[in-house]
């Protein structure tokens, strides 16, 4: 009789050592995980994607053999976005940018490690910051606009406004942002 | 333009993707990471989207899992469980724990199993077969009282019953269609039950001094 799976059956699977549980979280999550990852870096090519994909499962699985997870698809997705970030910063090391990646100068685990739990205290901070104050919501989405590549003045003529007034919002966003931020950047500071 | 808009310019530049070699490591690094984090808060918003339901990845990814992290095959795991459950029956059964690895414990059980009857041989004497409670007798010095039936057979096996039940040894033989009955010793506790026996079978004690020895020839009419 073929088994019925559902995630948490899965996962005991994985902590018996079985392949059967991770190839149903695979076929489950793997092409979603490929989506998100392509989502989150346009330009990422399908090999280094698979790539992300592949460690993003083996840590997934070594860490579901520790302790057991409440969210089966949200701590993959954690866990597939830390390796994202972790790709992100072995090709592009902090102190440079995109397209200026010199291969002598790859950070240490440690580094990379600090690195990863800037980002994720920043998502906690980007999350604080959506629920706490007013406009957030207008801040973040024009933030993205600039991430996405449009320029302050496509970013004006999208939202109506004048190429200063919308100039001074993302500076003001950027200081209404920096009290959420300090404190991840104090934090990982310390390591 | 003061330091502070100066900054903004670099935190905006880097945030959309650009190099800006003049801007500090602390603004790099953190408009790096919020460009990160707002990339992954947009792909998370559209997690459910159509566009993320893609059809399940290469499975040699899949391979190199499993080679990475030692997961298994449910056939394997089975069969490693049951060479493990195995292997502690095998340990339990030694009381004094040999030290030796599973394989070798098997390889020792295998070979016991091969020469254990040879050992046997050796070691432990054949027990004897347990004899029918009959003693040879010699077979004729004494007169031999003829049967003649239809069924020499079912004959003899009633008589060597009927004088087996009253503790008589007797011996029974089959020689070229004839049935050899011979009794050493007819004594017992119940001589009535002898008498009548005999009687049935139409047979007489021998006068003495060989009043205890009895030899019948049954054969078929």
């Amino acid at each position: 009789m073929k088994k019925q799976w559902d995630d948490q059956s899965a996962i005991n699977d994985i902590r018996a050592g079985k392949q059967e549980g991770a190839t149903y979280l695979f076929n489950k999550y793997g092409g979603r995980l490929l989506g998100f990852f392509q989502k989150s870096f346009s330009g990422l090519s399908n090999e280094d994607a698979e790539d992300i994909l592949q460690n993003t499962f083996i840590r997934f699985i070594n860490q579901v053999r520790k302790e057991s997870p409440q969210n089966v698809s949200a701590y993959l997705f954690t866990i597939g976005k830390n390796e994202c970030y972790r790709f992100f910063l072995k090709k592009f090391p902090p102190d440079t940018s995109p397209g200026e990646n010199d291969e002598n100068n790859i950070p240490s685990n440690v580094d990379i490690e600090r690195e990863i739990s800037f980002l994720d205290c920043l998502a906690k901070a980007l999350k604080k910051f959506e629920k706490t104050e007013k406009n957030a919501d207008k801040c973040l989405e024009i933030l993205t606009l600039m991430v996405e590549g449009w320029s302050i003045k496509e970013i004006a003529n999208k939202i109506g406004r004048a190429y200063g007034a919308t100039r001074e919002f993302l500076s003001q966003c950027r200081k209404k942002l920096k009290p959420y931020v300090q404190p991840c950047r104090d934090d990982t500071n310390k390591w | 333009m003061n330091q502070e808009d100066k900054e903004t310019e670099y935190w905006l530049a880097v945030l959309s993707g650009q190099s800006v070699p003049d801007a500090s490591p602390e603004i790099i690094r953190e408009a790096q990471a919020l460009r990160m984090a707002l990339n992954f808060r947009e792909a998370q918003t559209l997690r459910t989207a159509p566009e993320f339901r893609q059809k399940p990845p290469n499975p040699k990814i899949l391979k190199n899992v499993f080679k990475a992290t030692g997961l298994e095959p449910e056939w394997r795991w089975n069969l490693k469980n049951i060479l493990k459950k195995i292997s502690h029956l095998f340990q339990s059964l030694f009381i004094w724990k040999l030290t030796l690895p599973f394989p070798a414990v098997i390889m020792g059980a295998l070979l016991l199993v091969t020469i254990s009857p040879v050992i046997m041989q050796i070691v432990i004497p054949p027990i004897p077969k347990p004899e029918p409670n009959i003693i040879a007798i010699p077979k004729t010095k004494y007169p031999v009282q003829e049967l003649i039936v239809s069924n020499p057979q079912a004959t003899a096996e009633a008589l060597t019953i009927g004088l087996a039940k009253l503790g008589i040894s007797i011996t029974l033989v089959k020689e070229d269609e004839v049935w050899k009955v011979g009794i050493a010793d007819l004594s017992t506790d119940n001589p009535d039950a002898l008498s009548t026996l005999l009687q049935k079978h139409r047979l007489k004690r021998l006068p003495p001094p060989m009043t205890n020895h009895l030899s019948v020839h049954i054969s078929a009419k």
